[in-house]
């Protein structure tokens, strides 16, 4: 891994100001909704009032569109591989940096909500639920960033959004028809025997478009040293590990060449 | 045997040793094509570059000169043939440790500053950090960017700046070859002179350059070989013997006018007419004088001088090279 590329991943990121303006929101829209529901809710002050751990994904969105995409489209990217660089260390390189600052600004909004929470009820202080859920933000970023890096690396720019847009519109599709297919069949019912097992394939399709495009692990499990977690572990390890070998191989397949063909 | 005929002998051996990699550049039959084989930009190109030789690569746009380049630096898959860097493929890390580059087009982090520009790249190339901002500072100064611009975001930097900056990141690593596509593109007289100075002084340094530049006359000033990129092959030109150009030179010879000798157009006519080829636009305080050689172009001076006439300008209109360059294009 690559100080000087993981360092100037996050200065890029700072010298943004619509990134910068739009992690400043993620930060505060939580912290705002809460306090709503703070101030119309009597129970709200005995529980801890901490967003899932899914919003990680909107942090690592932000932080890993079009990260390499982008110097590929500028041209930077040639110039860093005239330096004694790989392909491997540079997506790393590139993956190690959206993931760890994106996992810092996610715990970080997490521990703001929970030591709000915890103001109101000391007791919520230590709370398991807390510790989990700043752990799965952090598998999240690390997961959804390998994803990142791997279209990034497809397309040039920030395409990548446009990609993964396009594949939540497909996976929403499918799990529409995979909804559709398990309810009455009506007239259909007669194609019945054809029809479930085609469901069945929908379900496992959309499962693993979710797995794939958002791996993340439950922590709960994990804690209660559950070694059937083991094969949930493995997957994530898997993803994580396919999704940065492809993004090295395709930019191996690329040509960084200042020449007009 | 003394010791020191012994370690000559094990050093010749060595150099003769068909196990020793090959110094310099070495390029065989080198073909690169695009668009699916449709269009060839290399056709075969070979060529070698000795260490410490400095080669100008001249030709039309499109011949395939940015190609061979972007080949040498390993950006681009060639279809067929082979470039060797100190006997190293040019895709190997170690033989990145070698080259400098500097692209026609070079495109920056719009919102580094040059300062930032010059560490990120010094640390890229893998250079001692306690090192770092000496060795910038002193290449940012070498390539004469002014000090002020340092701490600026590359943004603000004009053309010239930028090129400047670029030529500076080239030589961050501490090459062995330097690669130039275009140096003084997009400068202004004063950068020309600077990029001029600094090949000058790098060529004294020993560095190995290959320069891809339209500015013919600076070619000419810097390498030691030309070689004509023309349908992606490489024909080497020899400015000193290349008999497809003929052995005249047009030299244009400016006096002041009208000195205390009051001399005239005709009088230089009548002064030099037995030494010239030709003489043309004939004017009082100027001409043009077509001539074999340098050497004859002194005798004239001095002769002139000799006479009165108050020469304040000799300089040659059309180099060697740009007098072939544009009868081998035609």
């Amino acid at each position: 891994m690559n100080k000087a590329i993981c360092a100037t991943t996050w200065r890029e990121f700072k010298a943004n100001k619509v990134r910068c303006s739009i992690l400043t929101l993620l930060f505060l829209l939580p912290v705002a909704f809460y306090t709503l529901v703070r101030l119309n809710w009597d129970n709200a002050y005995e529980v801890d009032m901490i967003s899932p751990p899914i919003i990680a994904l909107a942090y690592t969105l932000l932080w890993s569109v079009g990260v390499i995409g982008r110097e590929v489209q500028n041209g930077t990217i040639g110039l860093v591989f005239t330096r004694p660089i790989t392909i491997a260390n540079y997506v790393v390189s590139k993956w190690f940096a959206v993931s760890f600052a994106a996992a810092i600004c996610s715990v970080q909004a997490g521990v703001i909500e929970h030591l709000i929470s915890s103001f109101y009820n000391p007791s919520l202080l230590f709370s398991l639920e807390f510790f989990s859920n700043c752990c799965e933000r952090v598998f999240i970023c690390f997961g959804f960033a390998a994803v990142m890096v791997m279209l990034s690396s497809l397309v040039s720019g920030m395409k990548d959004i446009a990609v993964l847009a396009g594949f939540a519109l497909l996976w929403g599709i499918t799990n529409m028809i995979g909804g559709m297919l398990r309810s009455d069949l009506g007239i259909f019912n007669q194609y019945a025997n054809v029809i479930y097992p085609l469901a069945g394939l929908v379900d496992l399709y959309n499962k693993m478009m979710m797995q794939a495009f958002f791996p993340s692990l439950s922590i709960e499990p994990m804690l209660d040293l559950n070694f059937l977690y083991l094969p949930a572990i493995l997957n994530y390890g898997a993803l994580v590990t396919a999704c940065l070998a492809s993004s090295i191989f395709l930019l191996n397949r690329k040509e960084f060449s200042y020449a007009a063909d | 045997m003394p010791e020191t005929e012994a370690l000559q002998e094990s050093t010749d051996l060595l150099t003769l040793s068909p196990l020793a990699p090959v110094q310099g550049i070495v390029v065989t039959d080198l073909v690169k094509t695009y668009k699916g084989g449709k269009k060839r930009a290399l056709n075969g190109l070979s060529l070698s570059v000795a260490p410490g030789e400095a080669v100008g690569l001249v030709g039309p746009n499109g011949a395939g000169k940015t190609t061979f380049l972007s080949c040498l630096m390993g950006f681009l898959r060639y279809d067929s043939g082979n470039i060797e860097i100190d006997g190293l493929p040019p895709d190997c890390l170690e033989a990145r440790r070698l080259v400098g580059y500097l692209p026609e087009r070079l495109t920056f982090d719009r919102w580094m500053t040059g300062r930032d520009y010059m560490h990120y790249h010094h640390e890229l190339a893998g250079m001692p950090e306690s090192v770092r901002k000496y060795e910038c500072e002193e290449l940012l100064r070498r390539v004469e960017l002014d000090a002020a611009a340092w701490g600026q975001a590359v943004k603000k930097y004009s053309r010239g700046m930028l090129q400047r900056l670029g030529f500076a990141q080239a030589l961050l690593s501490k090459p062995k070859y330097l690669l130039l596509d275009e140096p003084a593109s997009g400068m202004d007289p004063g950068g020309v002179l600077v990029v001029r100075n600094l090949l000058k002084e790098l060529r004294k340094e020993g560095l190995t350059i290959i320069l891809n530049s339209h500015q013919l006359d600076q070619i000419e000033k810097v390498c030691d070989r030309v070689i004509m990129i023309e349908a992606g092959a490489a024909k080497p030109i020899d400015t000193a013997s290349d008999s497809a150009v003929d052995t005249t030179f047009d030299f244009c010879i400016k006096w002041l006018n009208g000195s205390h000798d009051g001399h005239r157009a005709e009088d230089l006519g009548a002064l030099v007419q037995r030494h010239v080829i030709a003489i043309k636009d004939l004017n009082d305080g100027q001409a043009i004088l077509t001539l074999h050689s340098d050497r004859e172009a002194a005798t004239i001076l001095k002769m002139m001088v000799q006479s009165g006439f108050e020469v304040h300008n000799l300089s040659l209109l059309e180099t060697r090279l740009e007098k072939l360059f544009a009868k081998k294009s035609s």
